[in-house]
């Protein structure tokens, strides 16, 4: 609905200029926007919050900001005389669903269309205008929050009950459209059919008509709960169960009862039935304890007794005092958004205004929290990967299918409600959205990629959603596999992770055999993650086939444990070094780490072997490659002596050659 | 001419050309100089055209001298080209560097870490927490029941609604979890990423970033909140940046605020951004609600705290002037290179 400060103006015992009730409904968080003037009048909008459902009618929002003004609330007009002694039986099924229900016949109706004021009133609140019965039901919903129903009593059969609906039940409803309805949906009925959802919509068999003549109101309370599962469950939203899923209480669908029946009287010469009544009588009175040092103390303010006390008056609350410094404050019945102290206090903080608040930097324990590990550690290995030339890319880790998919040992997690197919489930890798990244970019103009992502992967495990974080580097036309493998080497290093072995190893994204697995030696089985070379299927996928793309996929959960941060400072040598170089022709398939192992397992003052080049082709025989690396020698506590060298030299020549079968094909010297 | 003759010549021209070099000043002098012994009319070429005269082997050797003293010179020529009259090498200075590239982390994490930094200086922690949660801890522990509308201001994922398992809308449930984990006093903020069913367009995205921080302990009040948020703005955006804190309603704090601070673009005065107020609204905040102390154990009466929850797409947007939100998750590295 629309508000208009004519309209609200009516229900206020006092003047308040238009744009004083603009710039306080704006204090009170409640964001007018103006949305037309007209005739010397003003039309908004309001953002009315959740929990204040009476804020959806003209006197709910007259009476919020009375505190700010020397005005009284001025109730609308509600007695009427009961001419006649006609009454519909009732009954209510379970009082869990309905609260309260309330019903009156009016008999001799006269619609004709509704007097002027009122046609005025409901189009600036954006409600369409019909005849005075319907008319009547929309203006006082608006006026006093209550929605109402109005049937056609000549429609109804025997008496009316409350209940939930019954498979294979069906009805056509006001909109014109059918509905089907089950166990989950309340409805009213009559002893033959169904003749409303409850609190959503009436059926069109019971719809009053111009020429309607006798008539029932409906005013009832039902269960928010449960008006919104019907709403949900038939996709219908309407002003009434906007009104109902937010709370209403006894005293508002009285009030909105004899409303309607006065104005069924005063404006169609209708004759007022009895009162029916069902479900509870009256509301459980509320008293709340405030103690004001309580409510000083969340506020960080003094509070003024008189101050609380003009709020809360205005606002219609009891206020009684208890005690010196406390209050039993009992809240109006409509005010089902105030349950304990807390309530009243932030009612005394929007009337004294935020802003008088003042702005203080706690006094706290100096001891800080930390952050969590996880946190600290993800950061500082973000920065290495960012260090080593690597860009960041986040991705929305919502996919489509095809890239849920592309993980095949594991099940995907599609989500129950997507926006979209295209966002339809949950990624199982990281692969699919950094390749859909490096096209983005390579049809927008940078070819040259180095890039990374952390972020969550999903997969169904025994029944359940399954996460883990991992990291993906990629590298696209920027060098070879070897670029990244030295790249993730030194990332793996800087982390502090030591003994990191790969090993070959079919995989899921290079099916033609270019992938390693990474393993954390500490175990030997914790495989920490994968690095390959794009196959061209994939890359056919994904429209990228010429490109030349290495990626390398670590499960970073599976490390995070054994990433050390803490660095020991160690000695500078104090005694120079002296390498050797060597050049072994090998098999074609010889493994660089049976080179090292091979010559590690020598014992000899090895600092460092560092593998230079390899070669295969002329001069090499068919099958065979040629592996160069220099071998750096180093004592902690002396100089080494030219023999040694030779020495160390000839050990290794033998054992690469009785072990591993390697040919010498040069050797040189320098020291 | 003998071989004798043509071989002194030679010598000559190489004396000559080498004297001269030294006296000259400037490329003009030395392109003259290039000129006239090496050029196609050249010296070094009036040598060359008498050598068909020449007997076989006086031919191969004036030859291979000529070609000796040409090469000389020709480096001469260059060492003089790159030398300056200090007789140190030139060097264009005005031609550009090379290409260089740096590794960058997204805006997204740029902004995080900005925003962390302000609040672990104030002694917060950073904290994480799981994407796919239970509606419990997403909404029931937050004093969201089931059934309440004010679950539609979070439009939810649900992996398995029936199960009550759903992609976290918000970052909230990580304050649950943490305070079931710890006993005040805390002072924590929770970062990651959230997802709502919001369709794609420049202001909206279905997954986004979220900053939700929270400090508990005996006393704290609405003044604290409003201080600590204030600082916060104030260093992310700048101290003349003013705040303004208007009442809002979120069913985990009680009261309830929102923070808007003045428009940074138009600097107060009004523009499209602000919707002409003037101010944007930057966050939700608010003293938690006792009911979310219960839900973890904490006794209401005897702590006191609050909580407040930010975008973090909105506040990188505001920041840096970005126009669309859907720049955050194309990778373009156009747009990353852009932030540091």
């Amino acid at each position: 609905m629309k508000y208009s400060y004519e309209l609200v103006s009516e229900y206020i015992d006092g003047r308040i200029e238009k744009k004083e009730m603009i710039d306080f409904l704006d204090m009170l968080g409640l964001n007018p926007v103006v949305v037309s003037e007209e005739e010397g009048d003003i039309i908004w909008d309001l953002e009315t919050p959740a929990n204040r459902g009476y804020l959806l009618s003209l006197l709910g929002v007259a009476q919020e900001i009375l505190p700010f003004t020397d005005s009284k609330i001025k109730l609308p007009e509600d007695k009427f005389a009961e001419d006649i002694g006609s009454e519909i039986a009732v009954k209510i099924e379970n009082e869990k669903d309905c609260f309260y229900y309330s019903c009156r016949i009016m008999q001799d109706v006269h619609n004709s269309t509704s007097p002027e004021y009122m046609k005025r009133a409901l189009r600036r609140m954006g409600y369409r205008t019909s005849f005075n019965t319907v008319d009547i039901s929309n203006f006082v919903m608006a006026e006093i929050g209550q929605p109402l129903h109005i049937f056609d009593l000549d429609k109804i059969e025997g008496h009316v009950e409350i209940r939930r609906g019954r498979k294979g039940e069906s009805s056509v409803l006001i909109d014109g459209k059918k509905r089907e309805f089950d166990e989950d949906i309340l409805v009213i009925a009559d002893e033959k059919k169904v003749i409303a959802v409850a609190g959503i919509m009436g059926c069109q068999i019971s719809e009053v008509r111009e020429n309607t003549r006798n008539v029932l109101i409906e005013s009832a309370v039902f269960n928010p709960v449960v008006v919104r599962r019907s709403s949900k469950k038939l996709g219908l939203a309407t002003e009434a169960s906007l009104r109902f899923e937010r709370g209403i209480d006894i005293d508002t669908a009285s009030k909105g009862m004899a409303r309607t029946a006065y104005l069924i009287q005063k404006l169609c010469n209708g004759r007022a039935g009895k009162l029916v009544e069902s479900g509870k009588k009256n509301e459980r009175k509320r008293e709340i304890e405030l103690e004001i040092g309580k409510a000083e103390r969340i506020l960080g303010i003094d509070i003024k007794e008189s101050v609380i006390s003009n709020i809360l008056t205005k606002l219609g609350f009891a206020a009684n005092k208890k005690g010196k410094n406390t209050y039993i404050i009992e809240p109006p019945f409509y005010r089902n958004d105030i349950r304990e102290d807390v309530d009243i206090i932030e009612e005394i903080a929007r009337y004294g205004k935020y802003s008088e608040i003042p702005s203080m930097i706690p006094v706290a324990t100096i001891k800080p929290t930390p952050s969590i590990n996880e946190v600290r550690k993800t950061e500082k290995i973000k920065d290495i990967a960012v260090k080593l030339g690597f860009s960041e890319f986040i991705n929305m880790g919502l996919t489509d299918k095809k890239n849920a998919e592309i993980k095949k040992s594991s099940p995907h997690v599609p989500l129950e409600n997507p926006l979209s197919i295209n966002l339809g489930f949950l990624r199982s890798s990281l692969v699919p959205e950094m390749l859909e990244s490096i096209r983005y970019n390579i049809n927008h103009g940078t070819t040259k990629i180095d890039a990374f992502e952390t972020g969550k992967v999903f997969c169904m495990k025994n029944g359940s959603v399954c996460e883990e974080t991992n990291m993906l580097f990629a590298v696209a036309n920027n060098g070879n596999f070897f670029d990244l493998k030295g790249k993730i080497e030194r990332f793996l290093k800087e982390c502090g992770l030591k003994k990191i072995r790969f090993a070959d190893m079919p995989f899921n994204f290079s099916e033609d055999g270019n992938n390693a697995s990474i393993y954390l030696e500490d175990n030997g089985r914790n495989e920490i993650g994968n690095i390959f070379i794009l196959s061209d299927r994939v890359k056919t996928t994904y429209d990228i086939e010429t490109e030349e793309i290495c990626l390398c996929e670590l499960y970073i959960e599976k490390f995070l444990n054994h990433v050390n941060f803490d660095r020991q400072f160690s000695d500078l040598p104090k005694f120079p070094s002296s390498s050797r170089d060597f050049s072994f022709v090998f098999q074609g398939n010889v493994s660089w780490n049976e080179i090292e192992n091979t010559i590690l397992s020598l014992n000899l003052p090895i600092e460092k072997i560092s593998f230079f080049d390899s070669y295969e082709g002329e001069n090499i025989e068919r099958g065979k490659i040629s592996i160069s690396f220099s071998v750096i020698f180093r004592y902690a506590d002396r100089t080494l002596e030219n023999a040694e060298i030779s020495e160390f030299s000839v050990k290794i020549t033998e054992a690469v050659n009785s072990r591993l079968k390697g040919r010498l094909r040069g050797e040189n010297t320098n020291c | 001419m003998d071989l004798k003759m043509i071989k002194e010549k030679i010598e000559e021209i190489f004396s000559d050309a080498r004297h001269e070099i030294e006296n000259i000043k400037d490329a003009a002098d030395l392109e003259s100089w290039k000129v006239k012994y090496l050029g196609r009319k050249g010296m070094l070429n009036k040598v060359f055209s008498i050598l068909p005269g020449l007997a076989i082997e006086a031919k191969k050797e004036a030859g291979l001298l000529l070609n000796d003293v040409k090469r000389k010179l020709g480096e001469i020529y260059e060492a003089n080209r790159e030398v300056d009259s200090q007789g140190k090498k030139k060097i264009n200075l005005s031609f550009p560097g090379k290409n260089a590239s740096l590794g960058r982390l997204h805006p997204i994490s740029v902004t995080i870490r900005e925003m962390s930094d302000i609040f672990t200086k104030l002694g917060f922690g950073v904290a994480t927490g799981p994407e796919v949660e239970t509606s419990y801890y997403n909404f029931e522990a937050l004093n969201i029941p089931e059934g309440h509308p004010a679950r539609d201001a979070w439009d939810t994922f649900y992996i398995d609604e029936s199960a009550k398992i759903l992609l976290r809308p918000h970052t909230s449930p990580v304050q649950i979890r943490l305070m079931e984990k710890k006993s005040p006093p805390l002072r924590i903020v929770a970062v990651g990423k959230c997802f709502r069913r919001d369709a794609v367009d420049a202001t909206h995205s279905p997954v986004f970033h979220q900053m939700e921080g929270f400090m508990v302990d005996h006393n704290i009040n609405f003044a604290h909140l409003k201080g600590v948020l204030t600082h916060f703005i104030n260093q992310m955006f700048g101290e003349n940046v003013k705040v303004k804190f208007t009442p809002s309603y979120f069913p985990f704090t009680e009261p309830s605020a929102e923070l808007s601070m003045s428009c940074i673009i138009c600097k107060g005065k009004g523009c499209p951004t602000c919707k002409n107020s003037g101010f944007i609204e930057v966050l939700g905040c608010g003293m938690i609600h006792p009911q979310v102390f219960r839900n973890v154990g904490y006794d209401p009466e005897k702590y006191s705290g609050f909580a407040f929850g930010m975008g973090i797409e909105r506040l990188a947007i505001i920041k840096f002037g970005i126009t669309d939100i859907r720049y955050f998750y194309q990778n373009d590295i156009k747009f990353i290179n852009q932030f540091i």
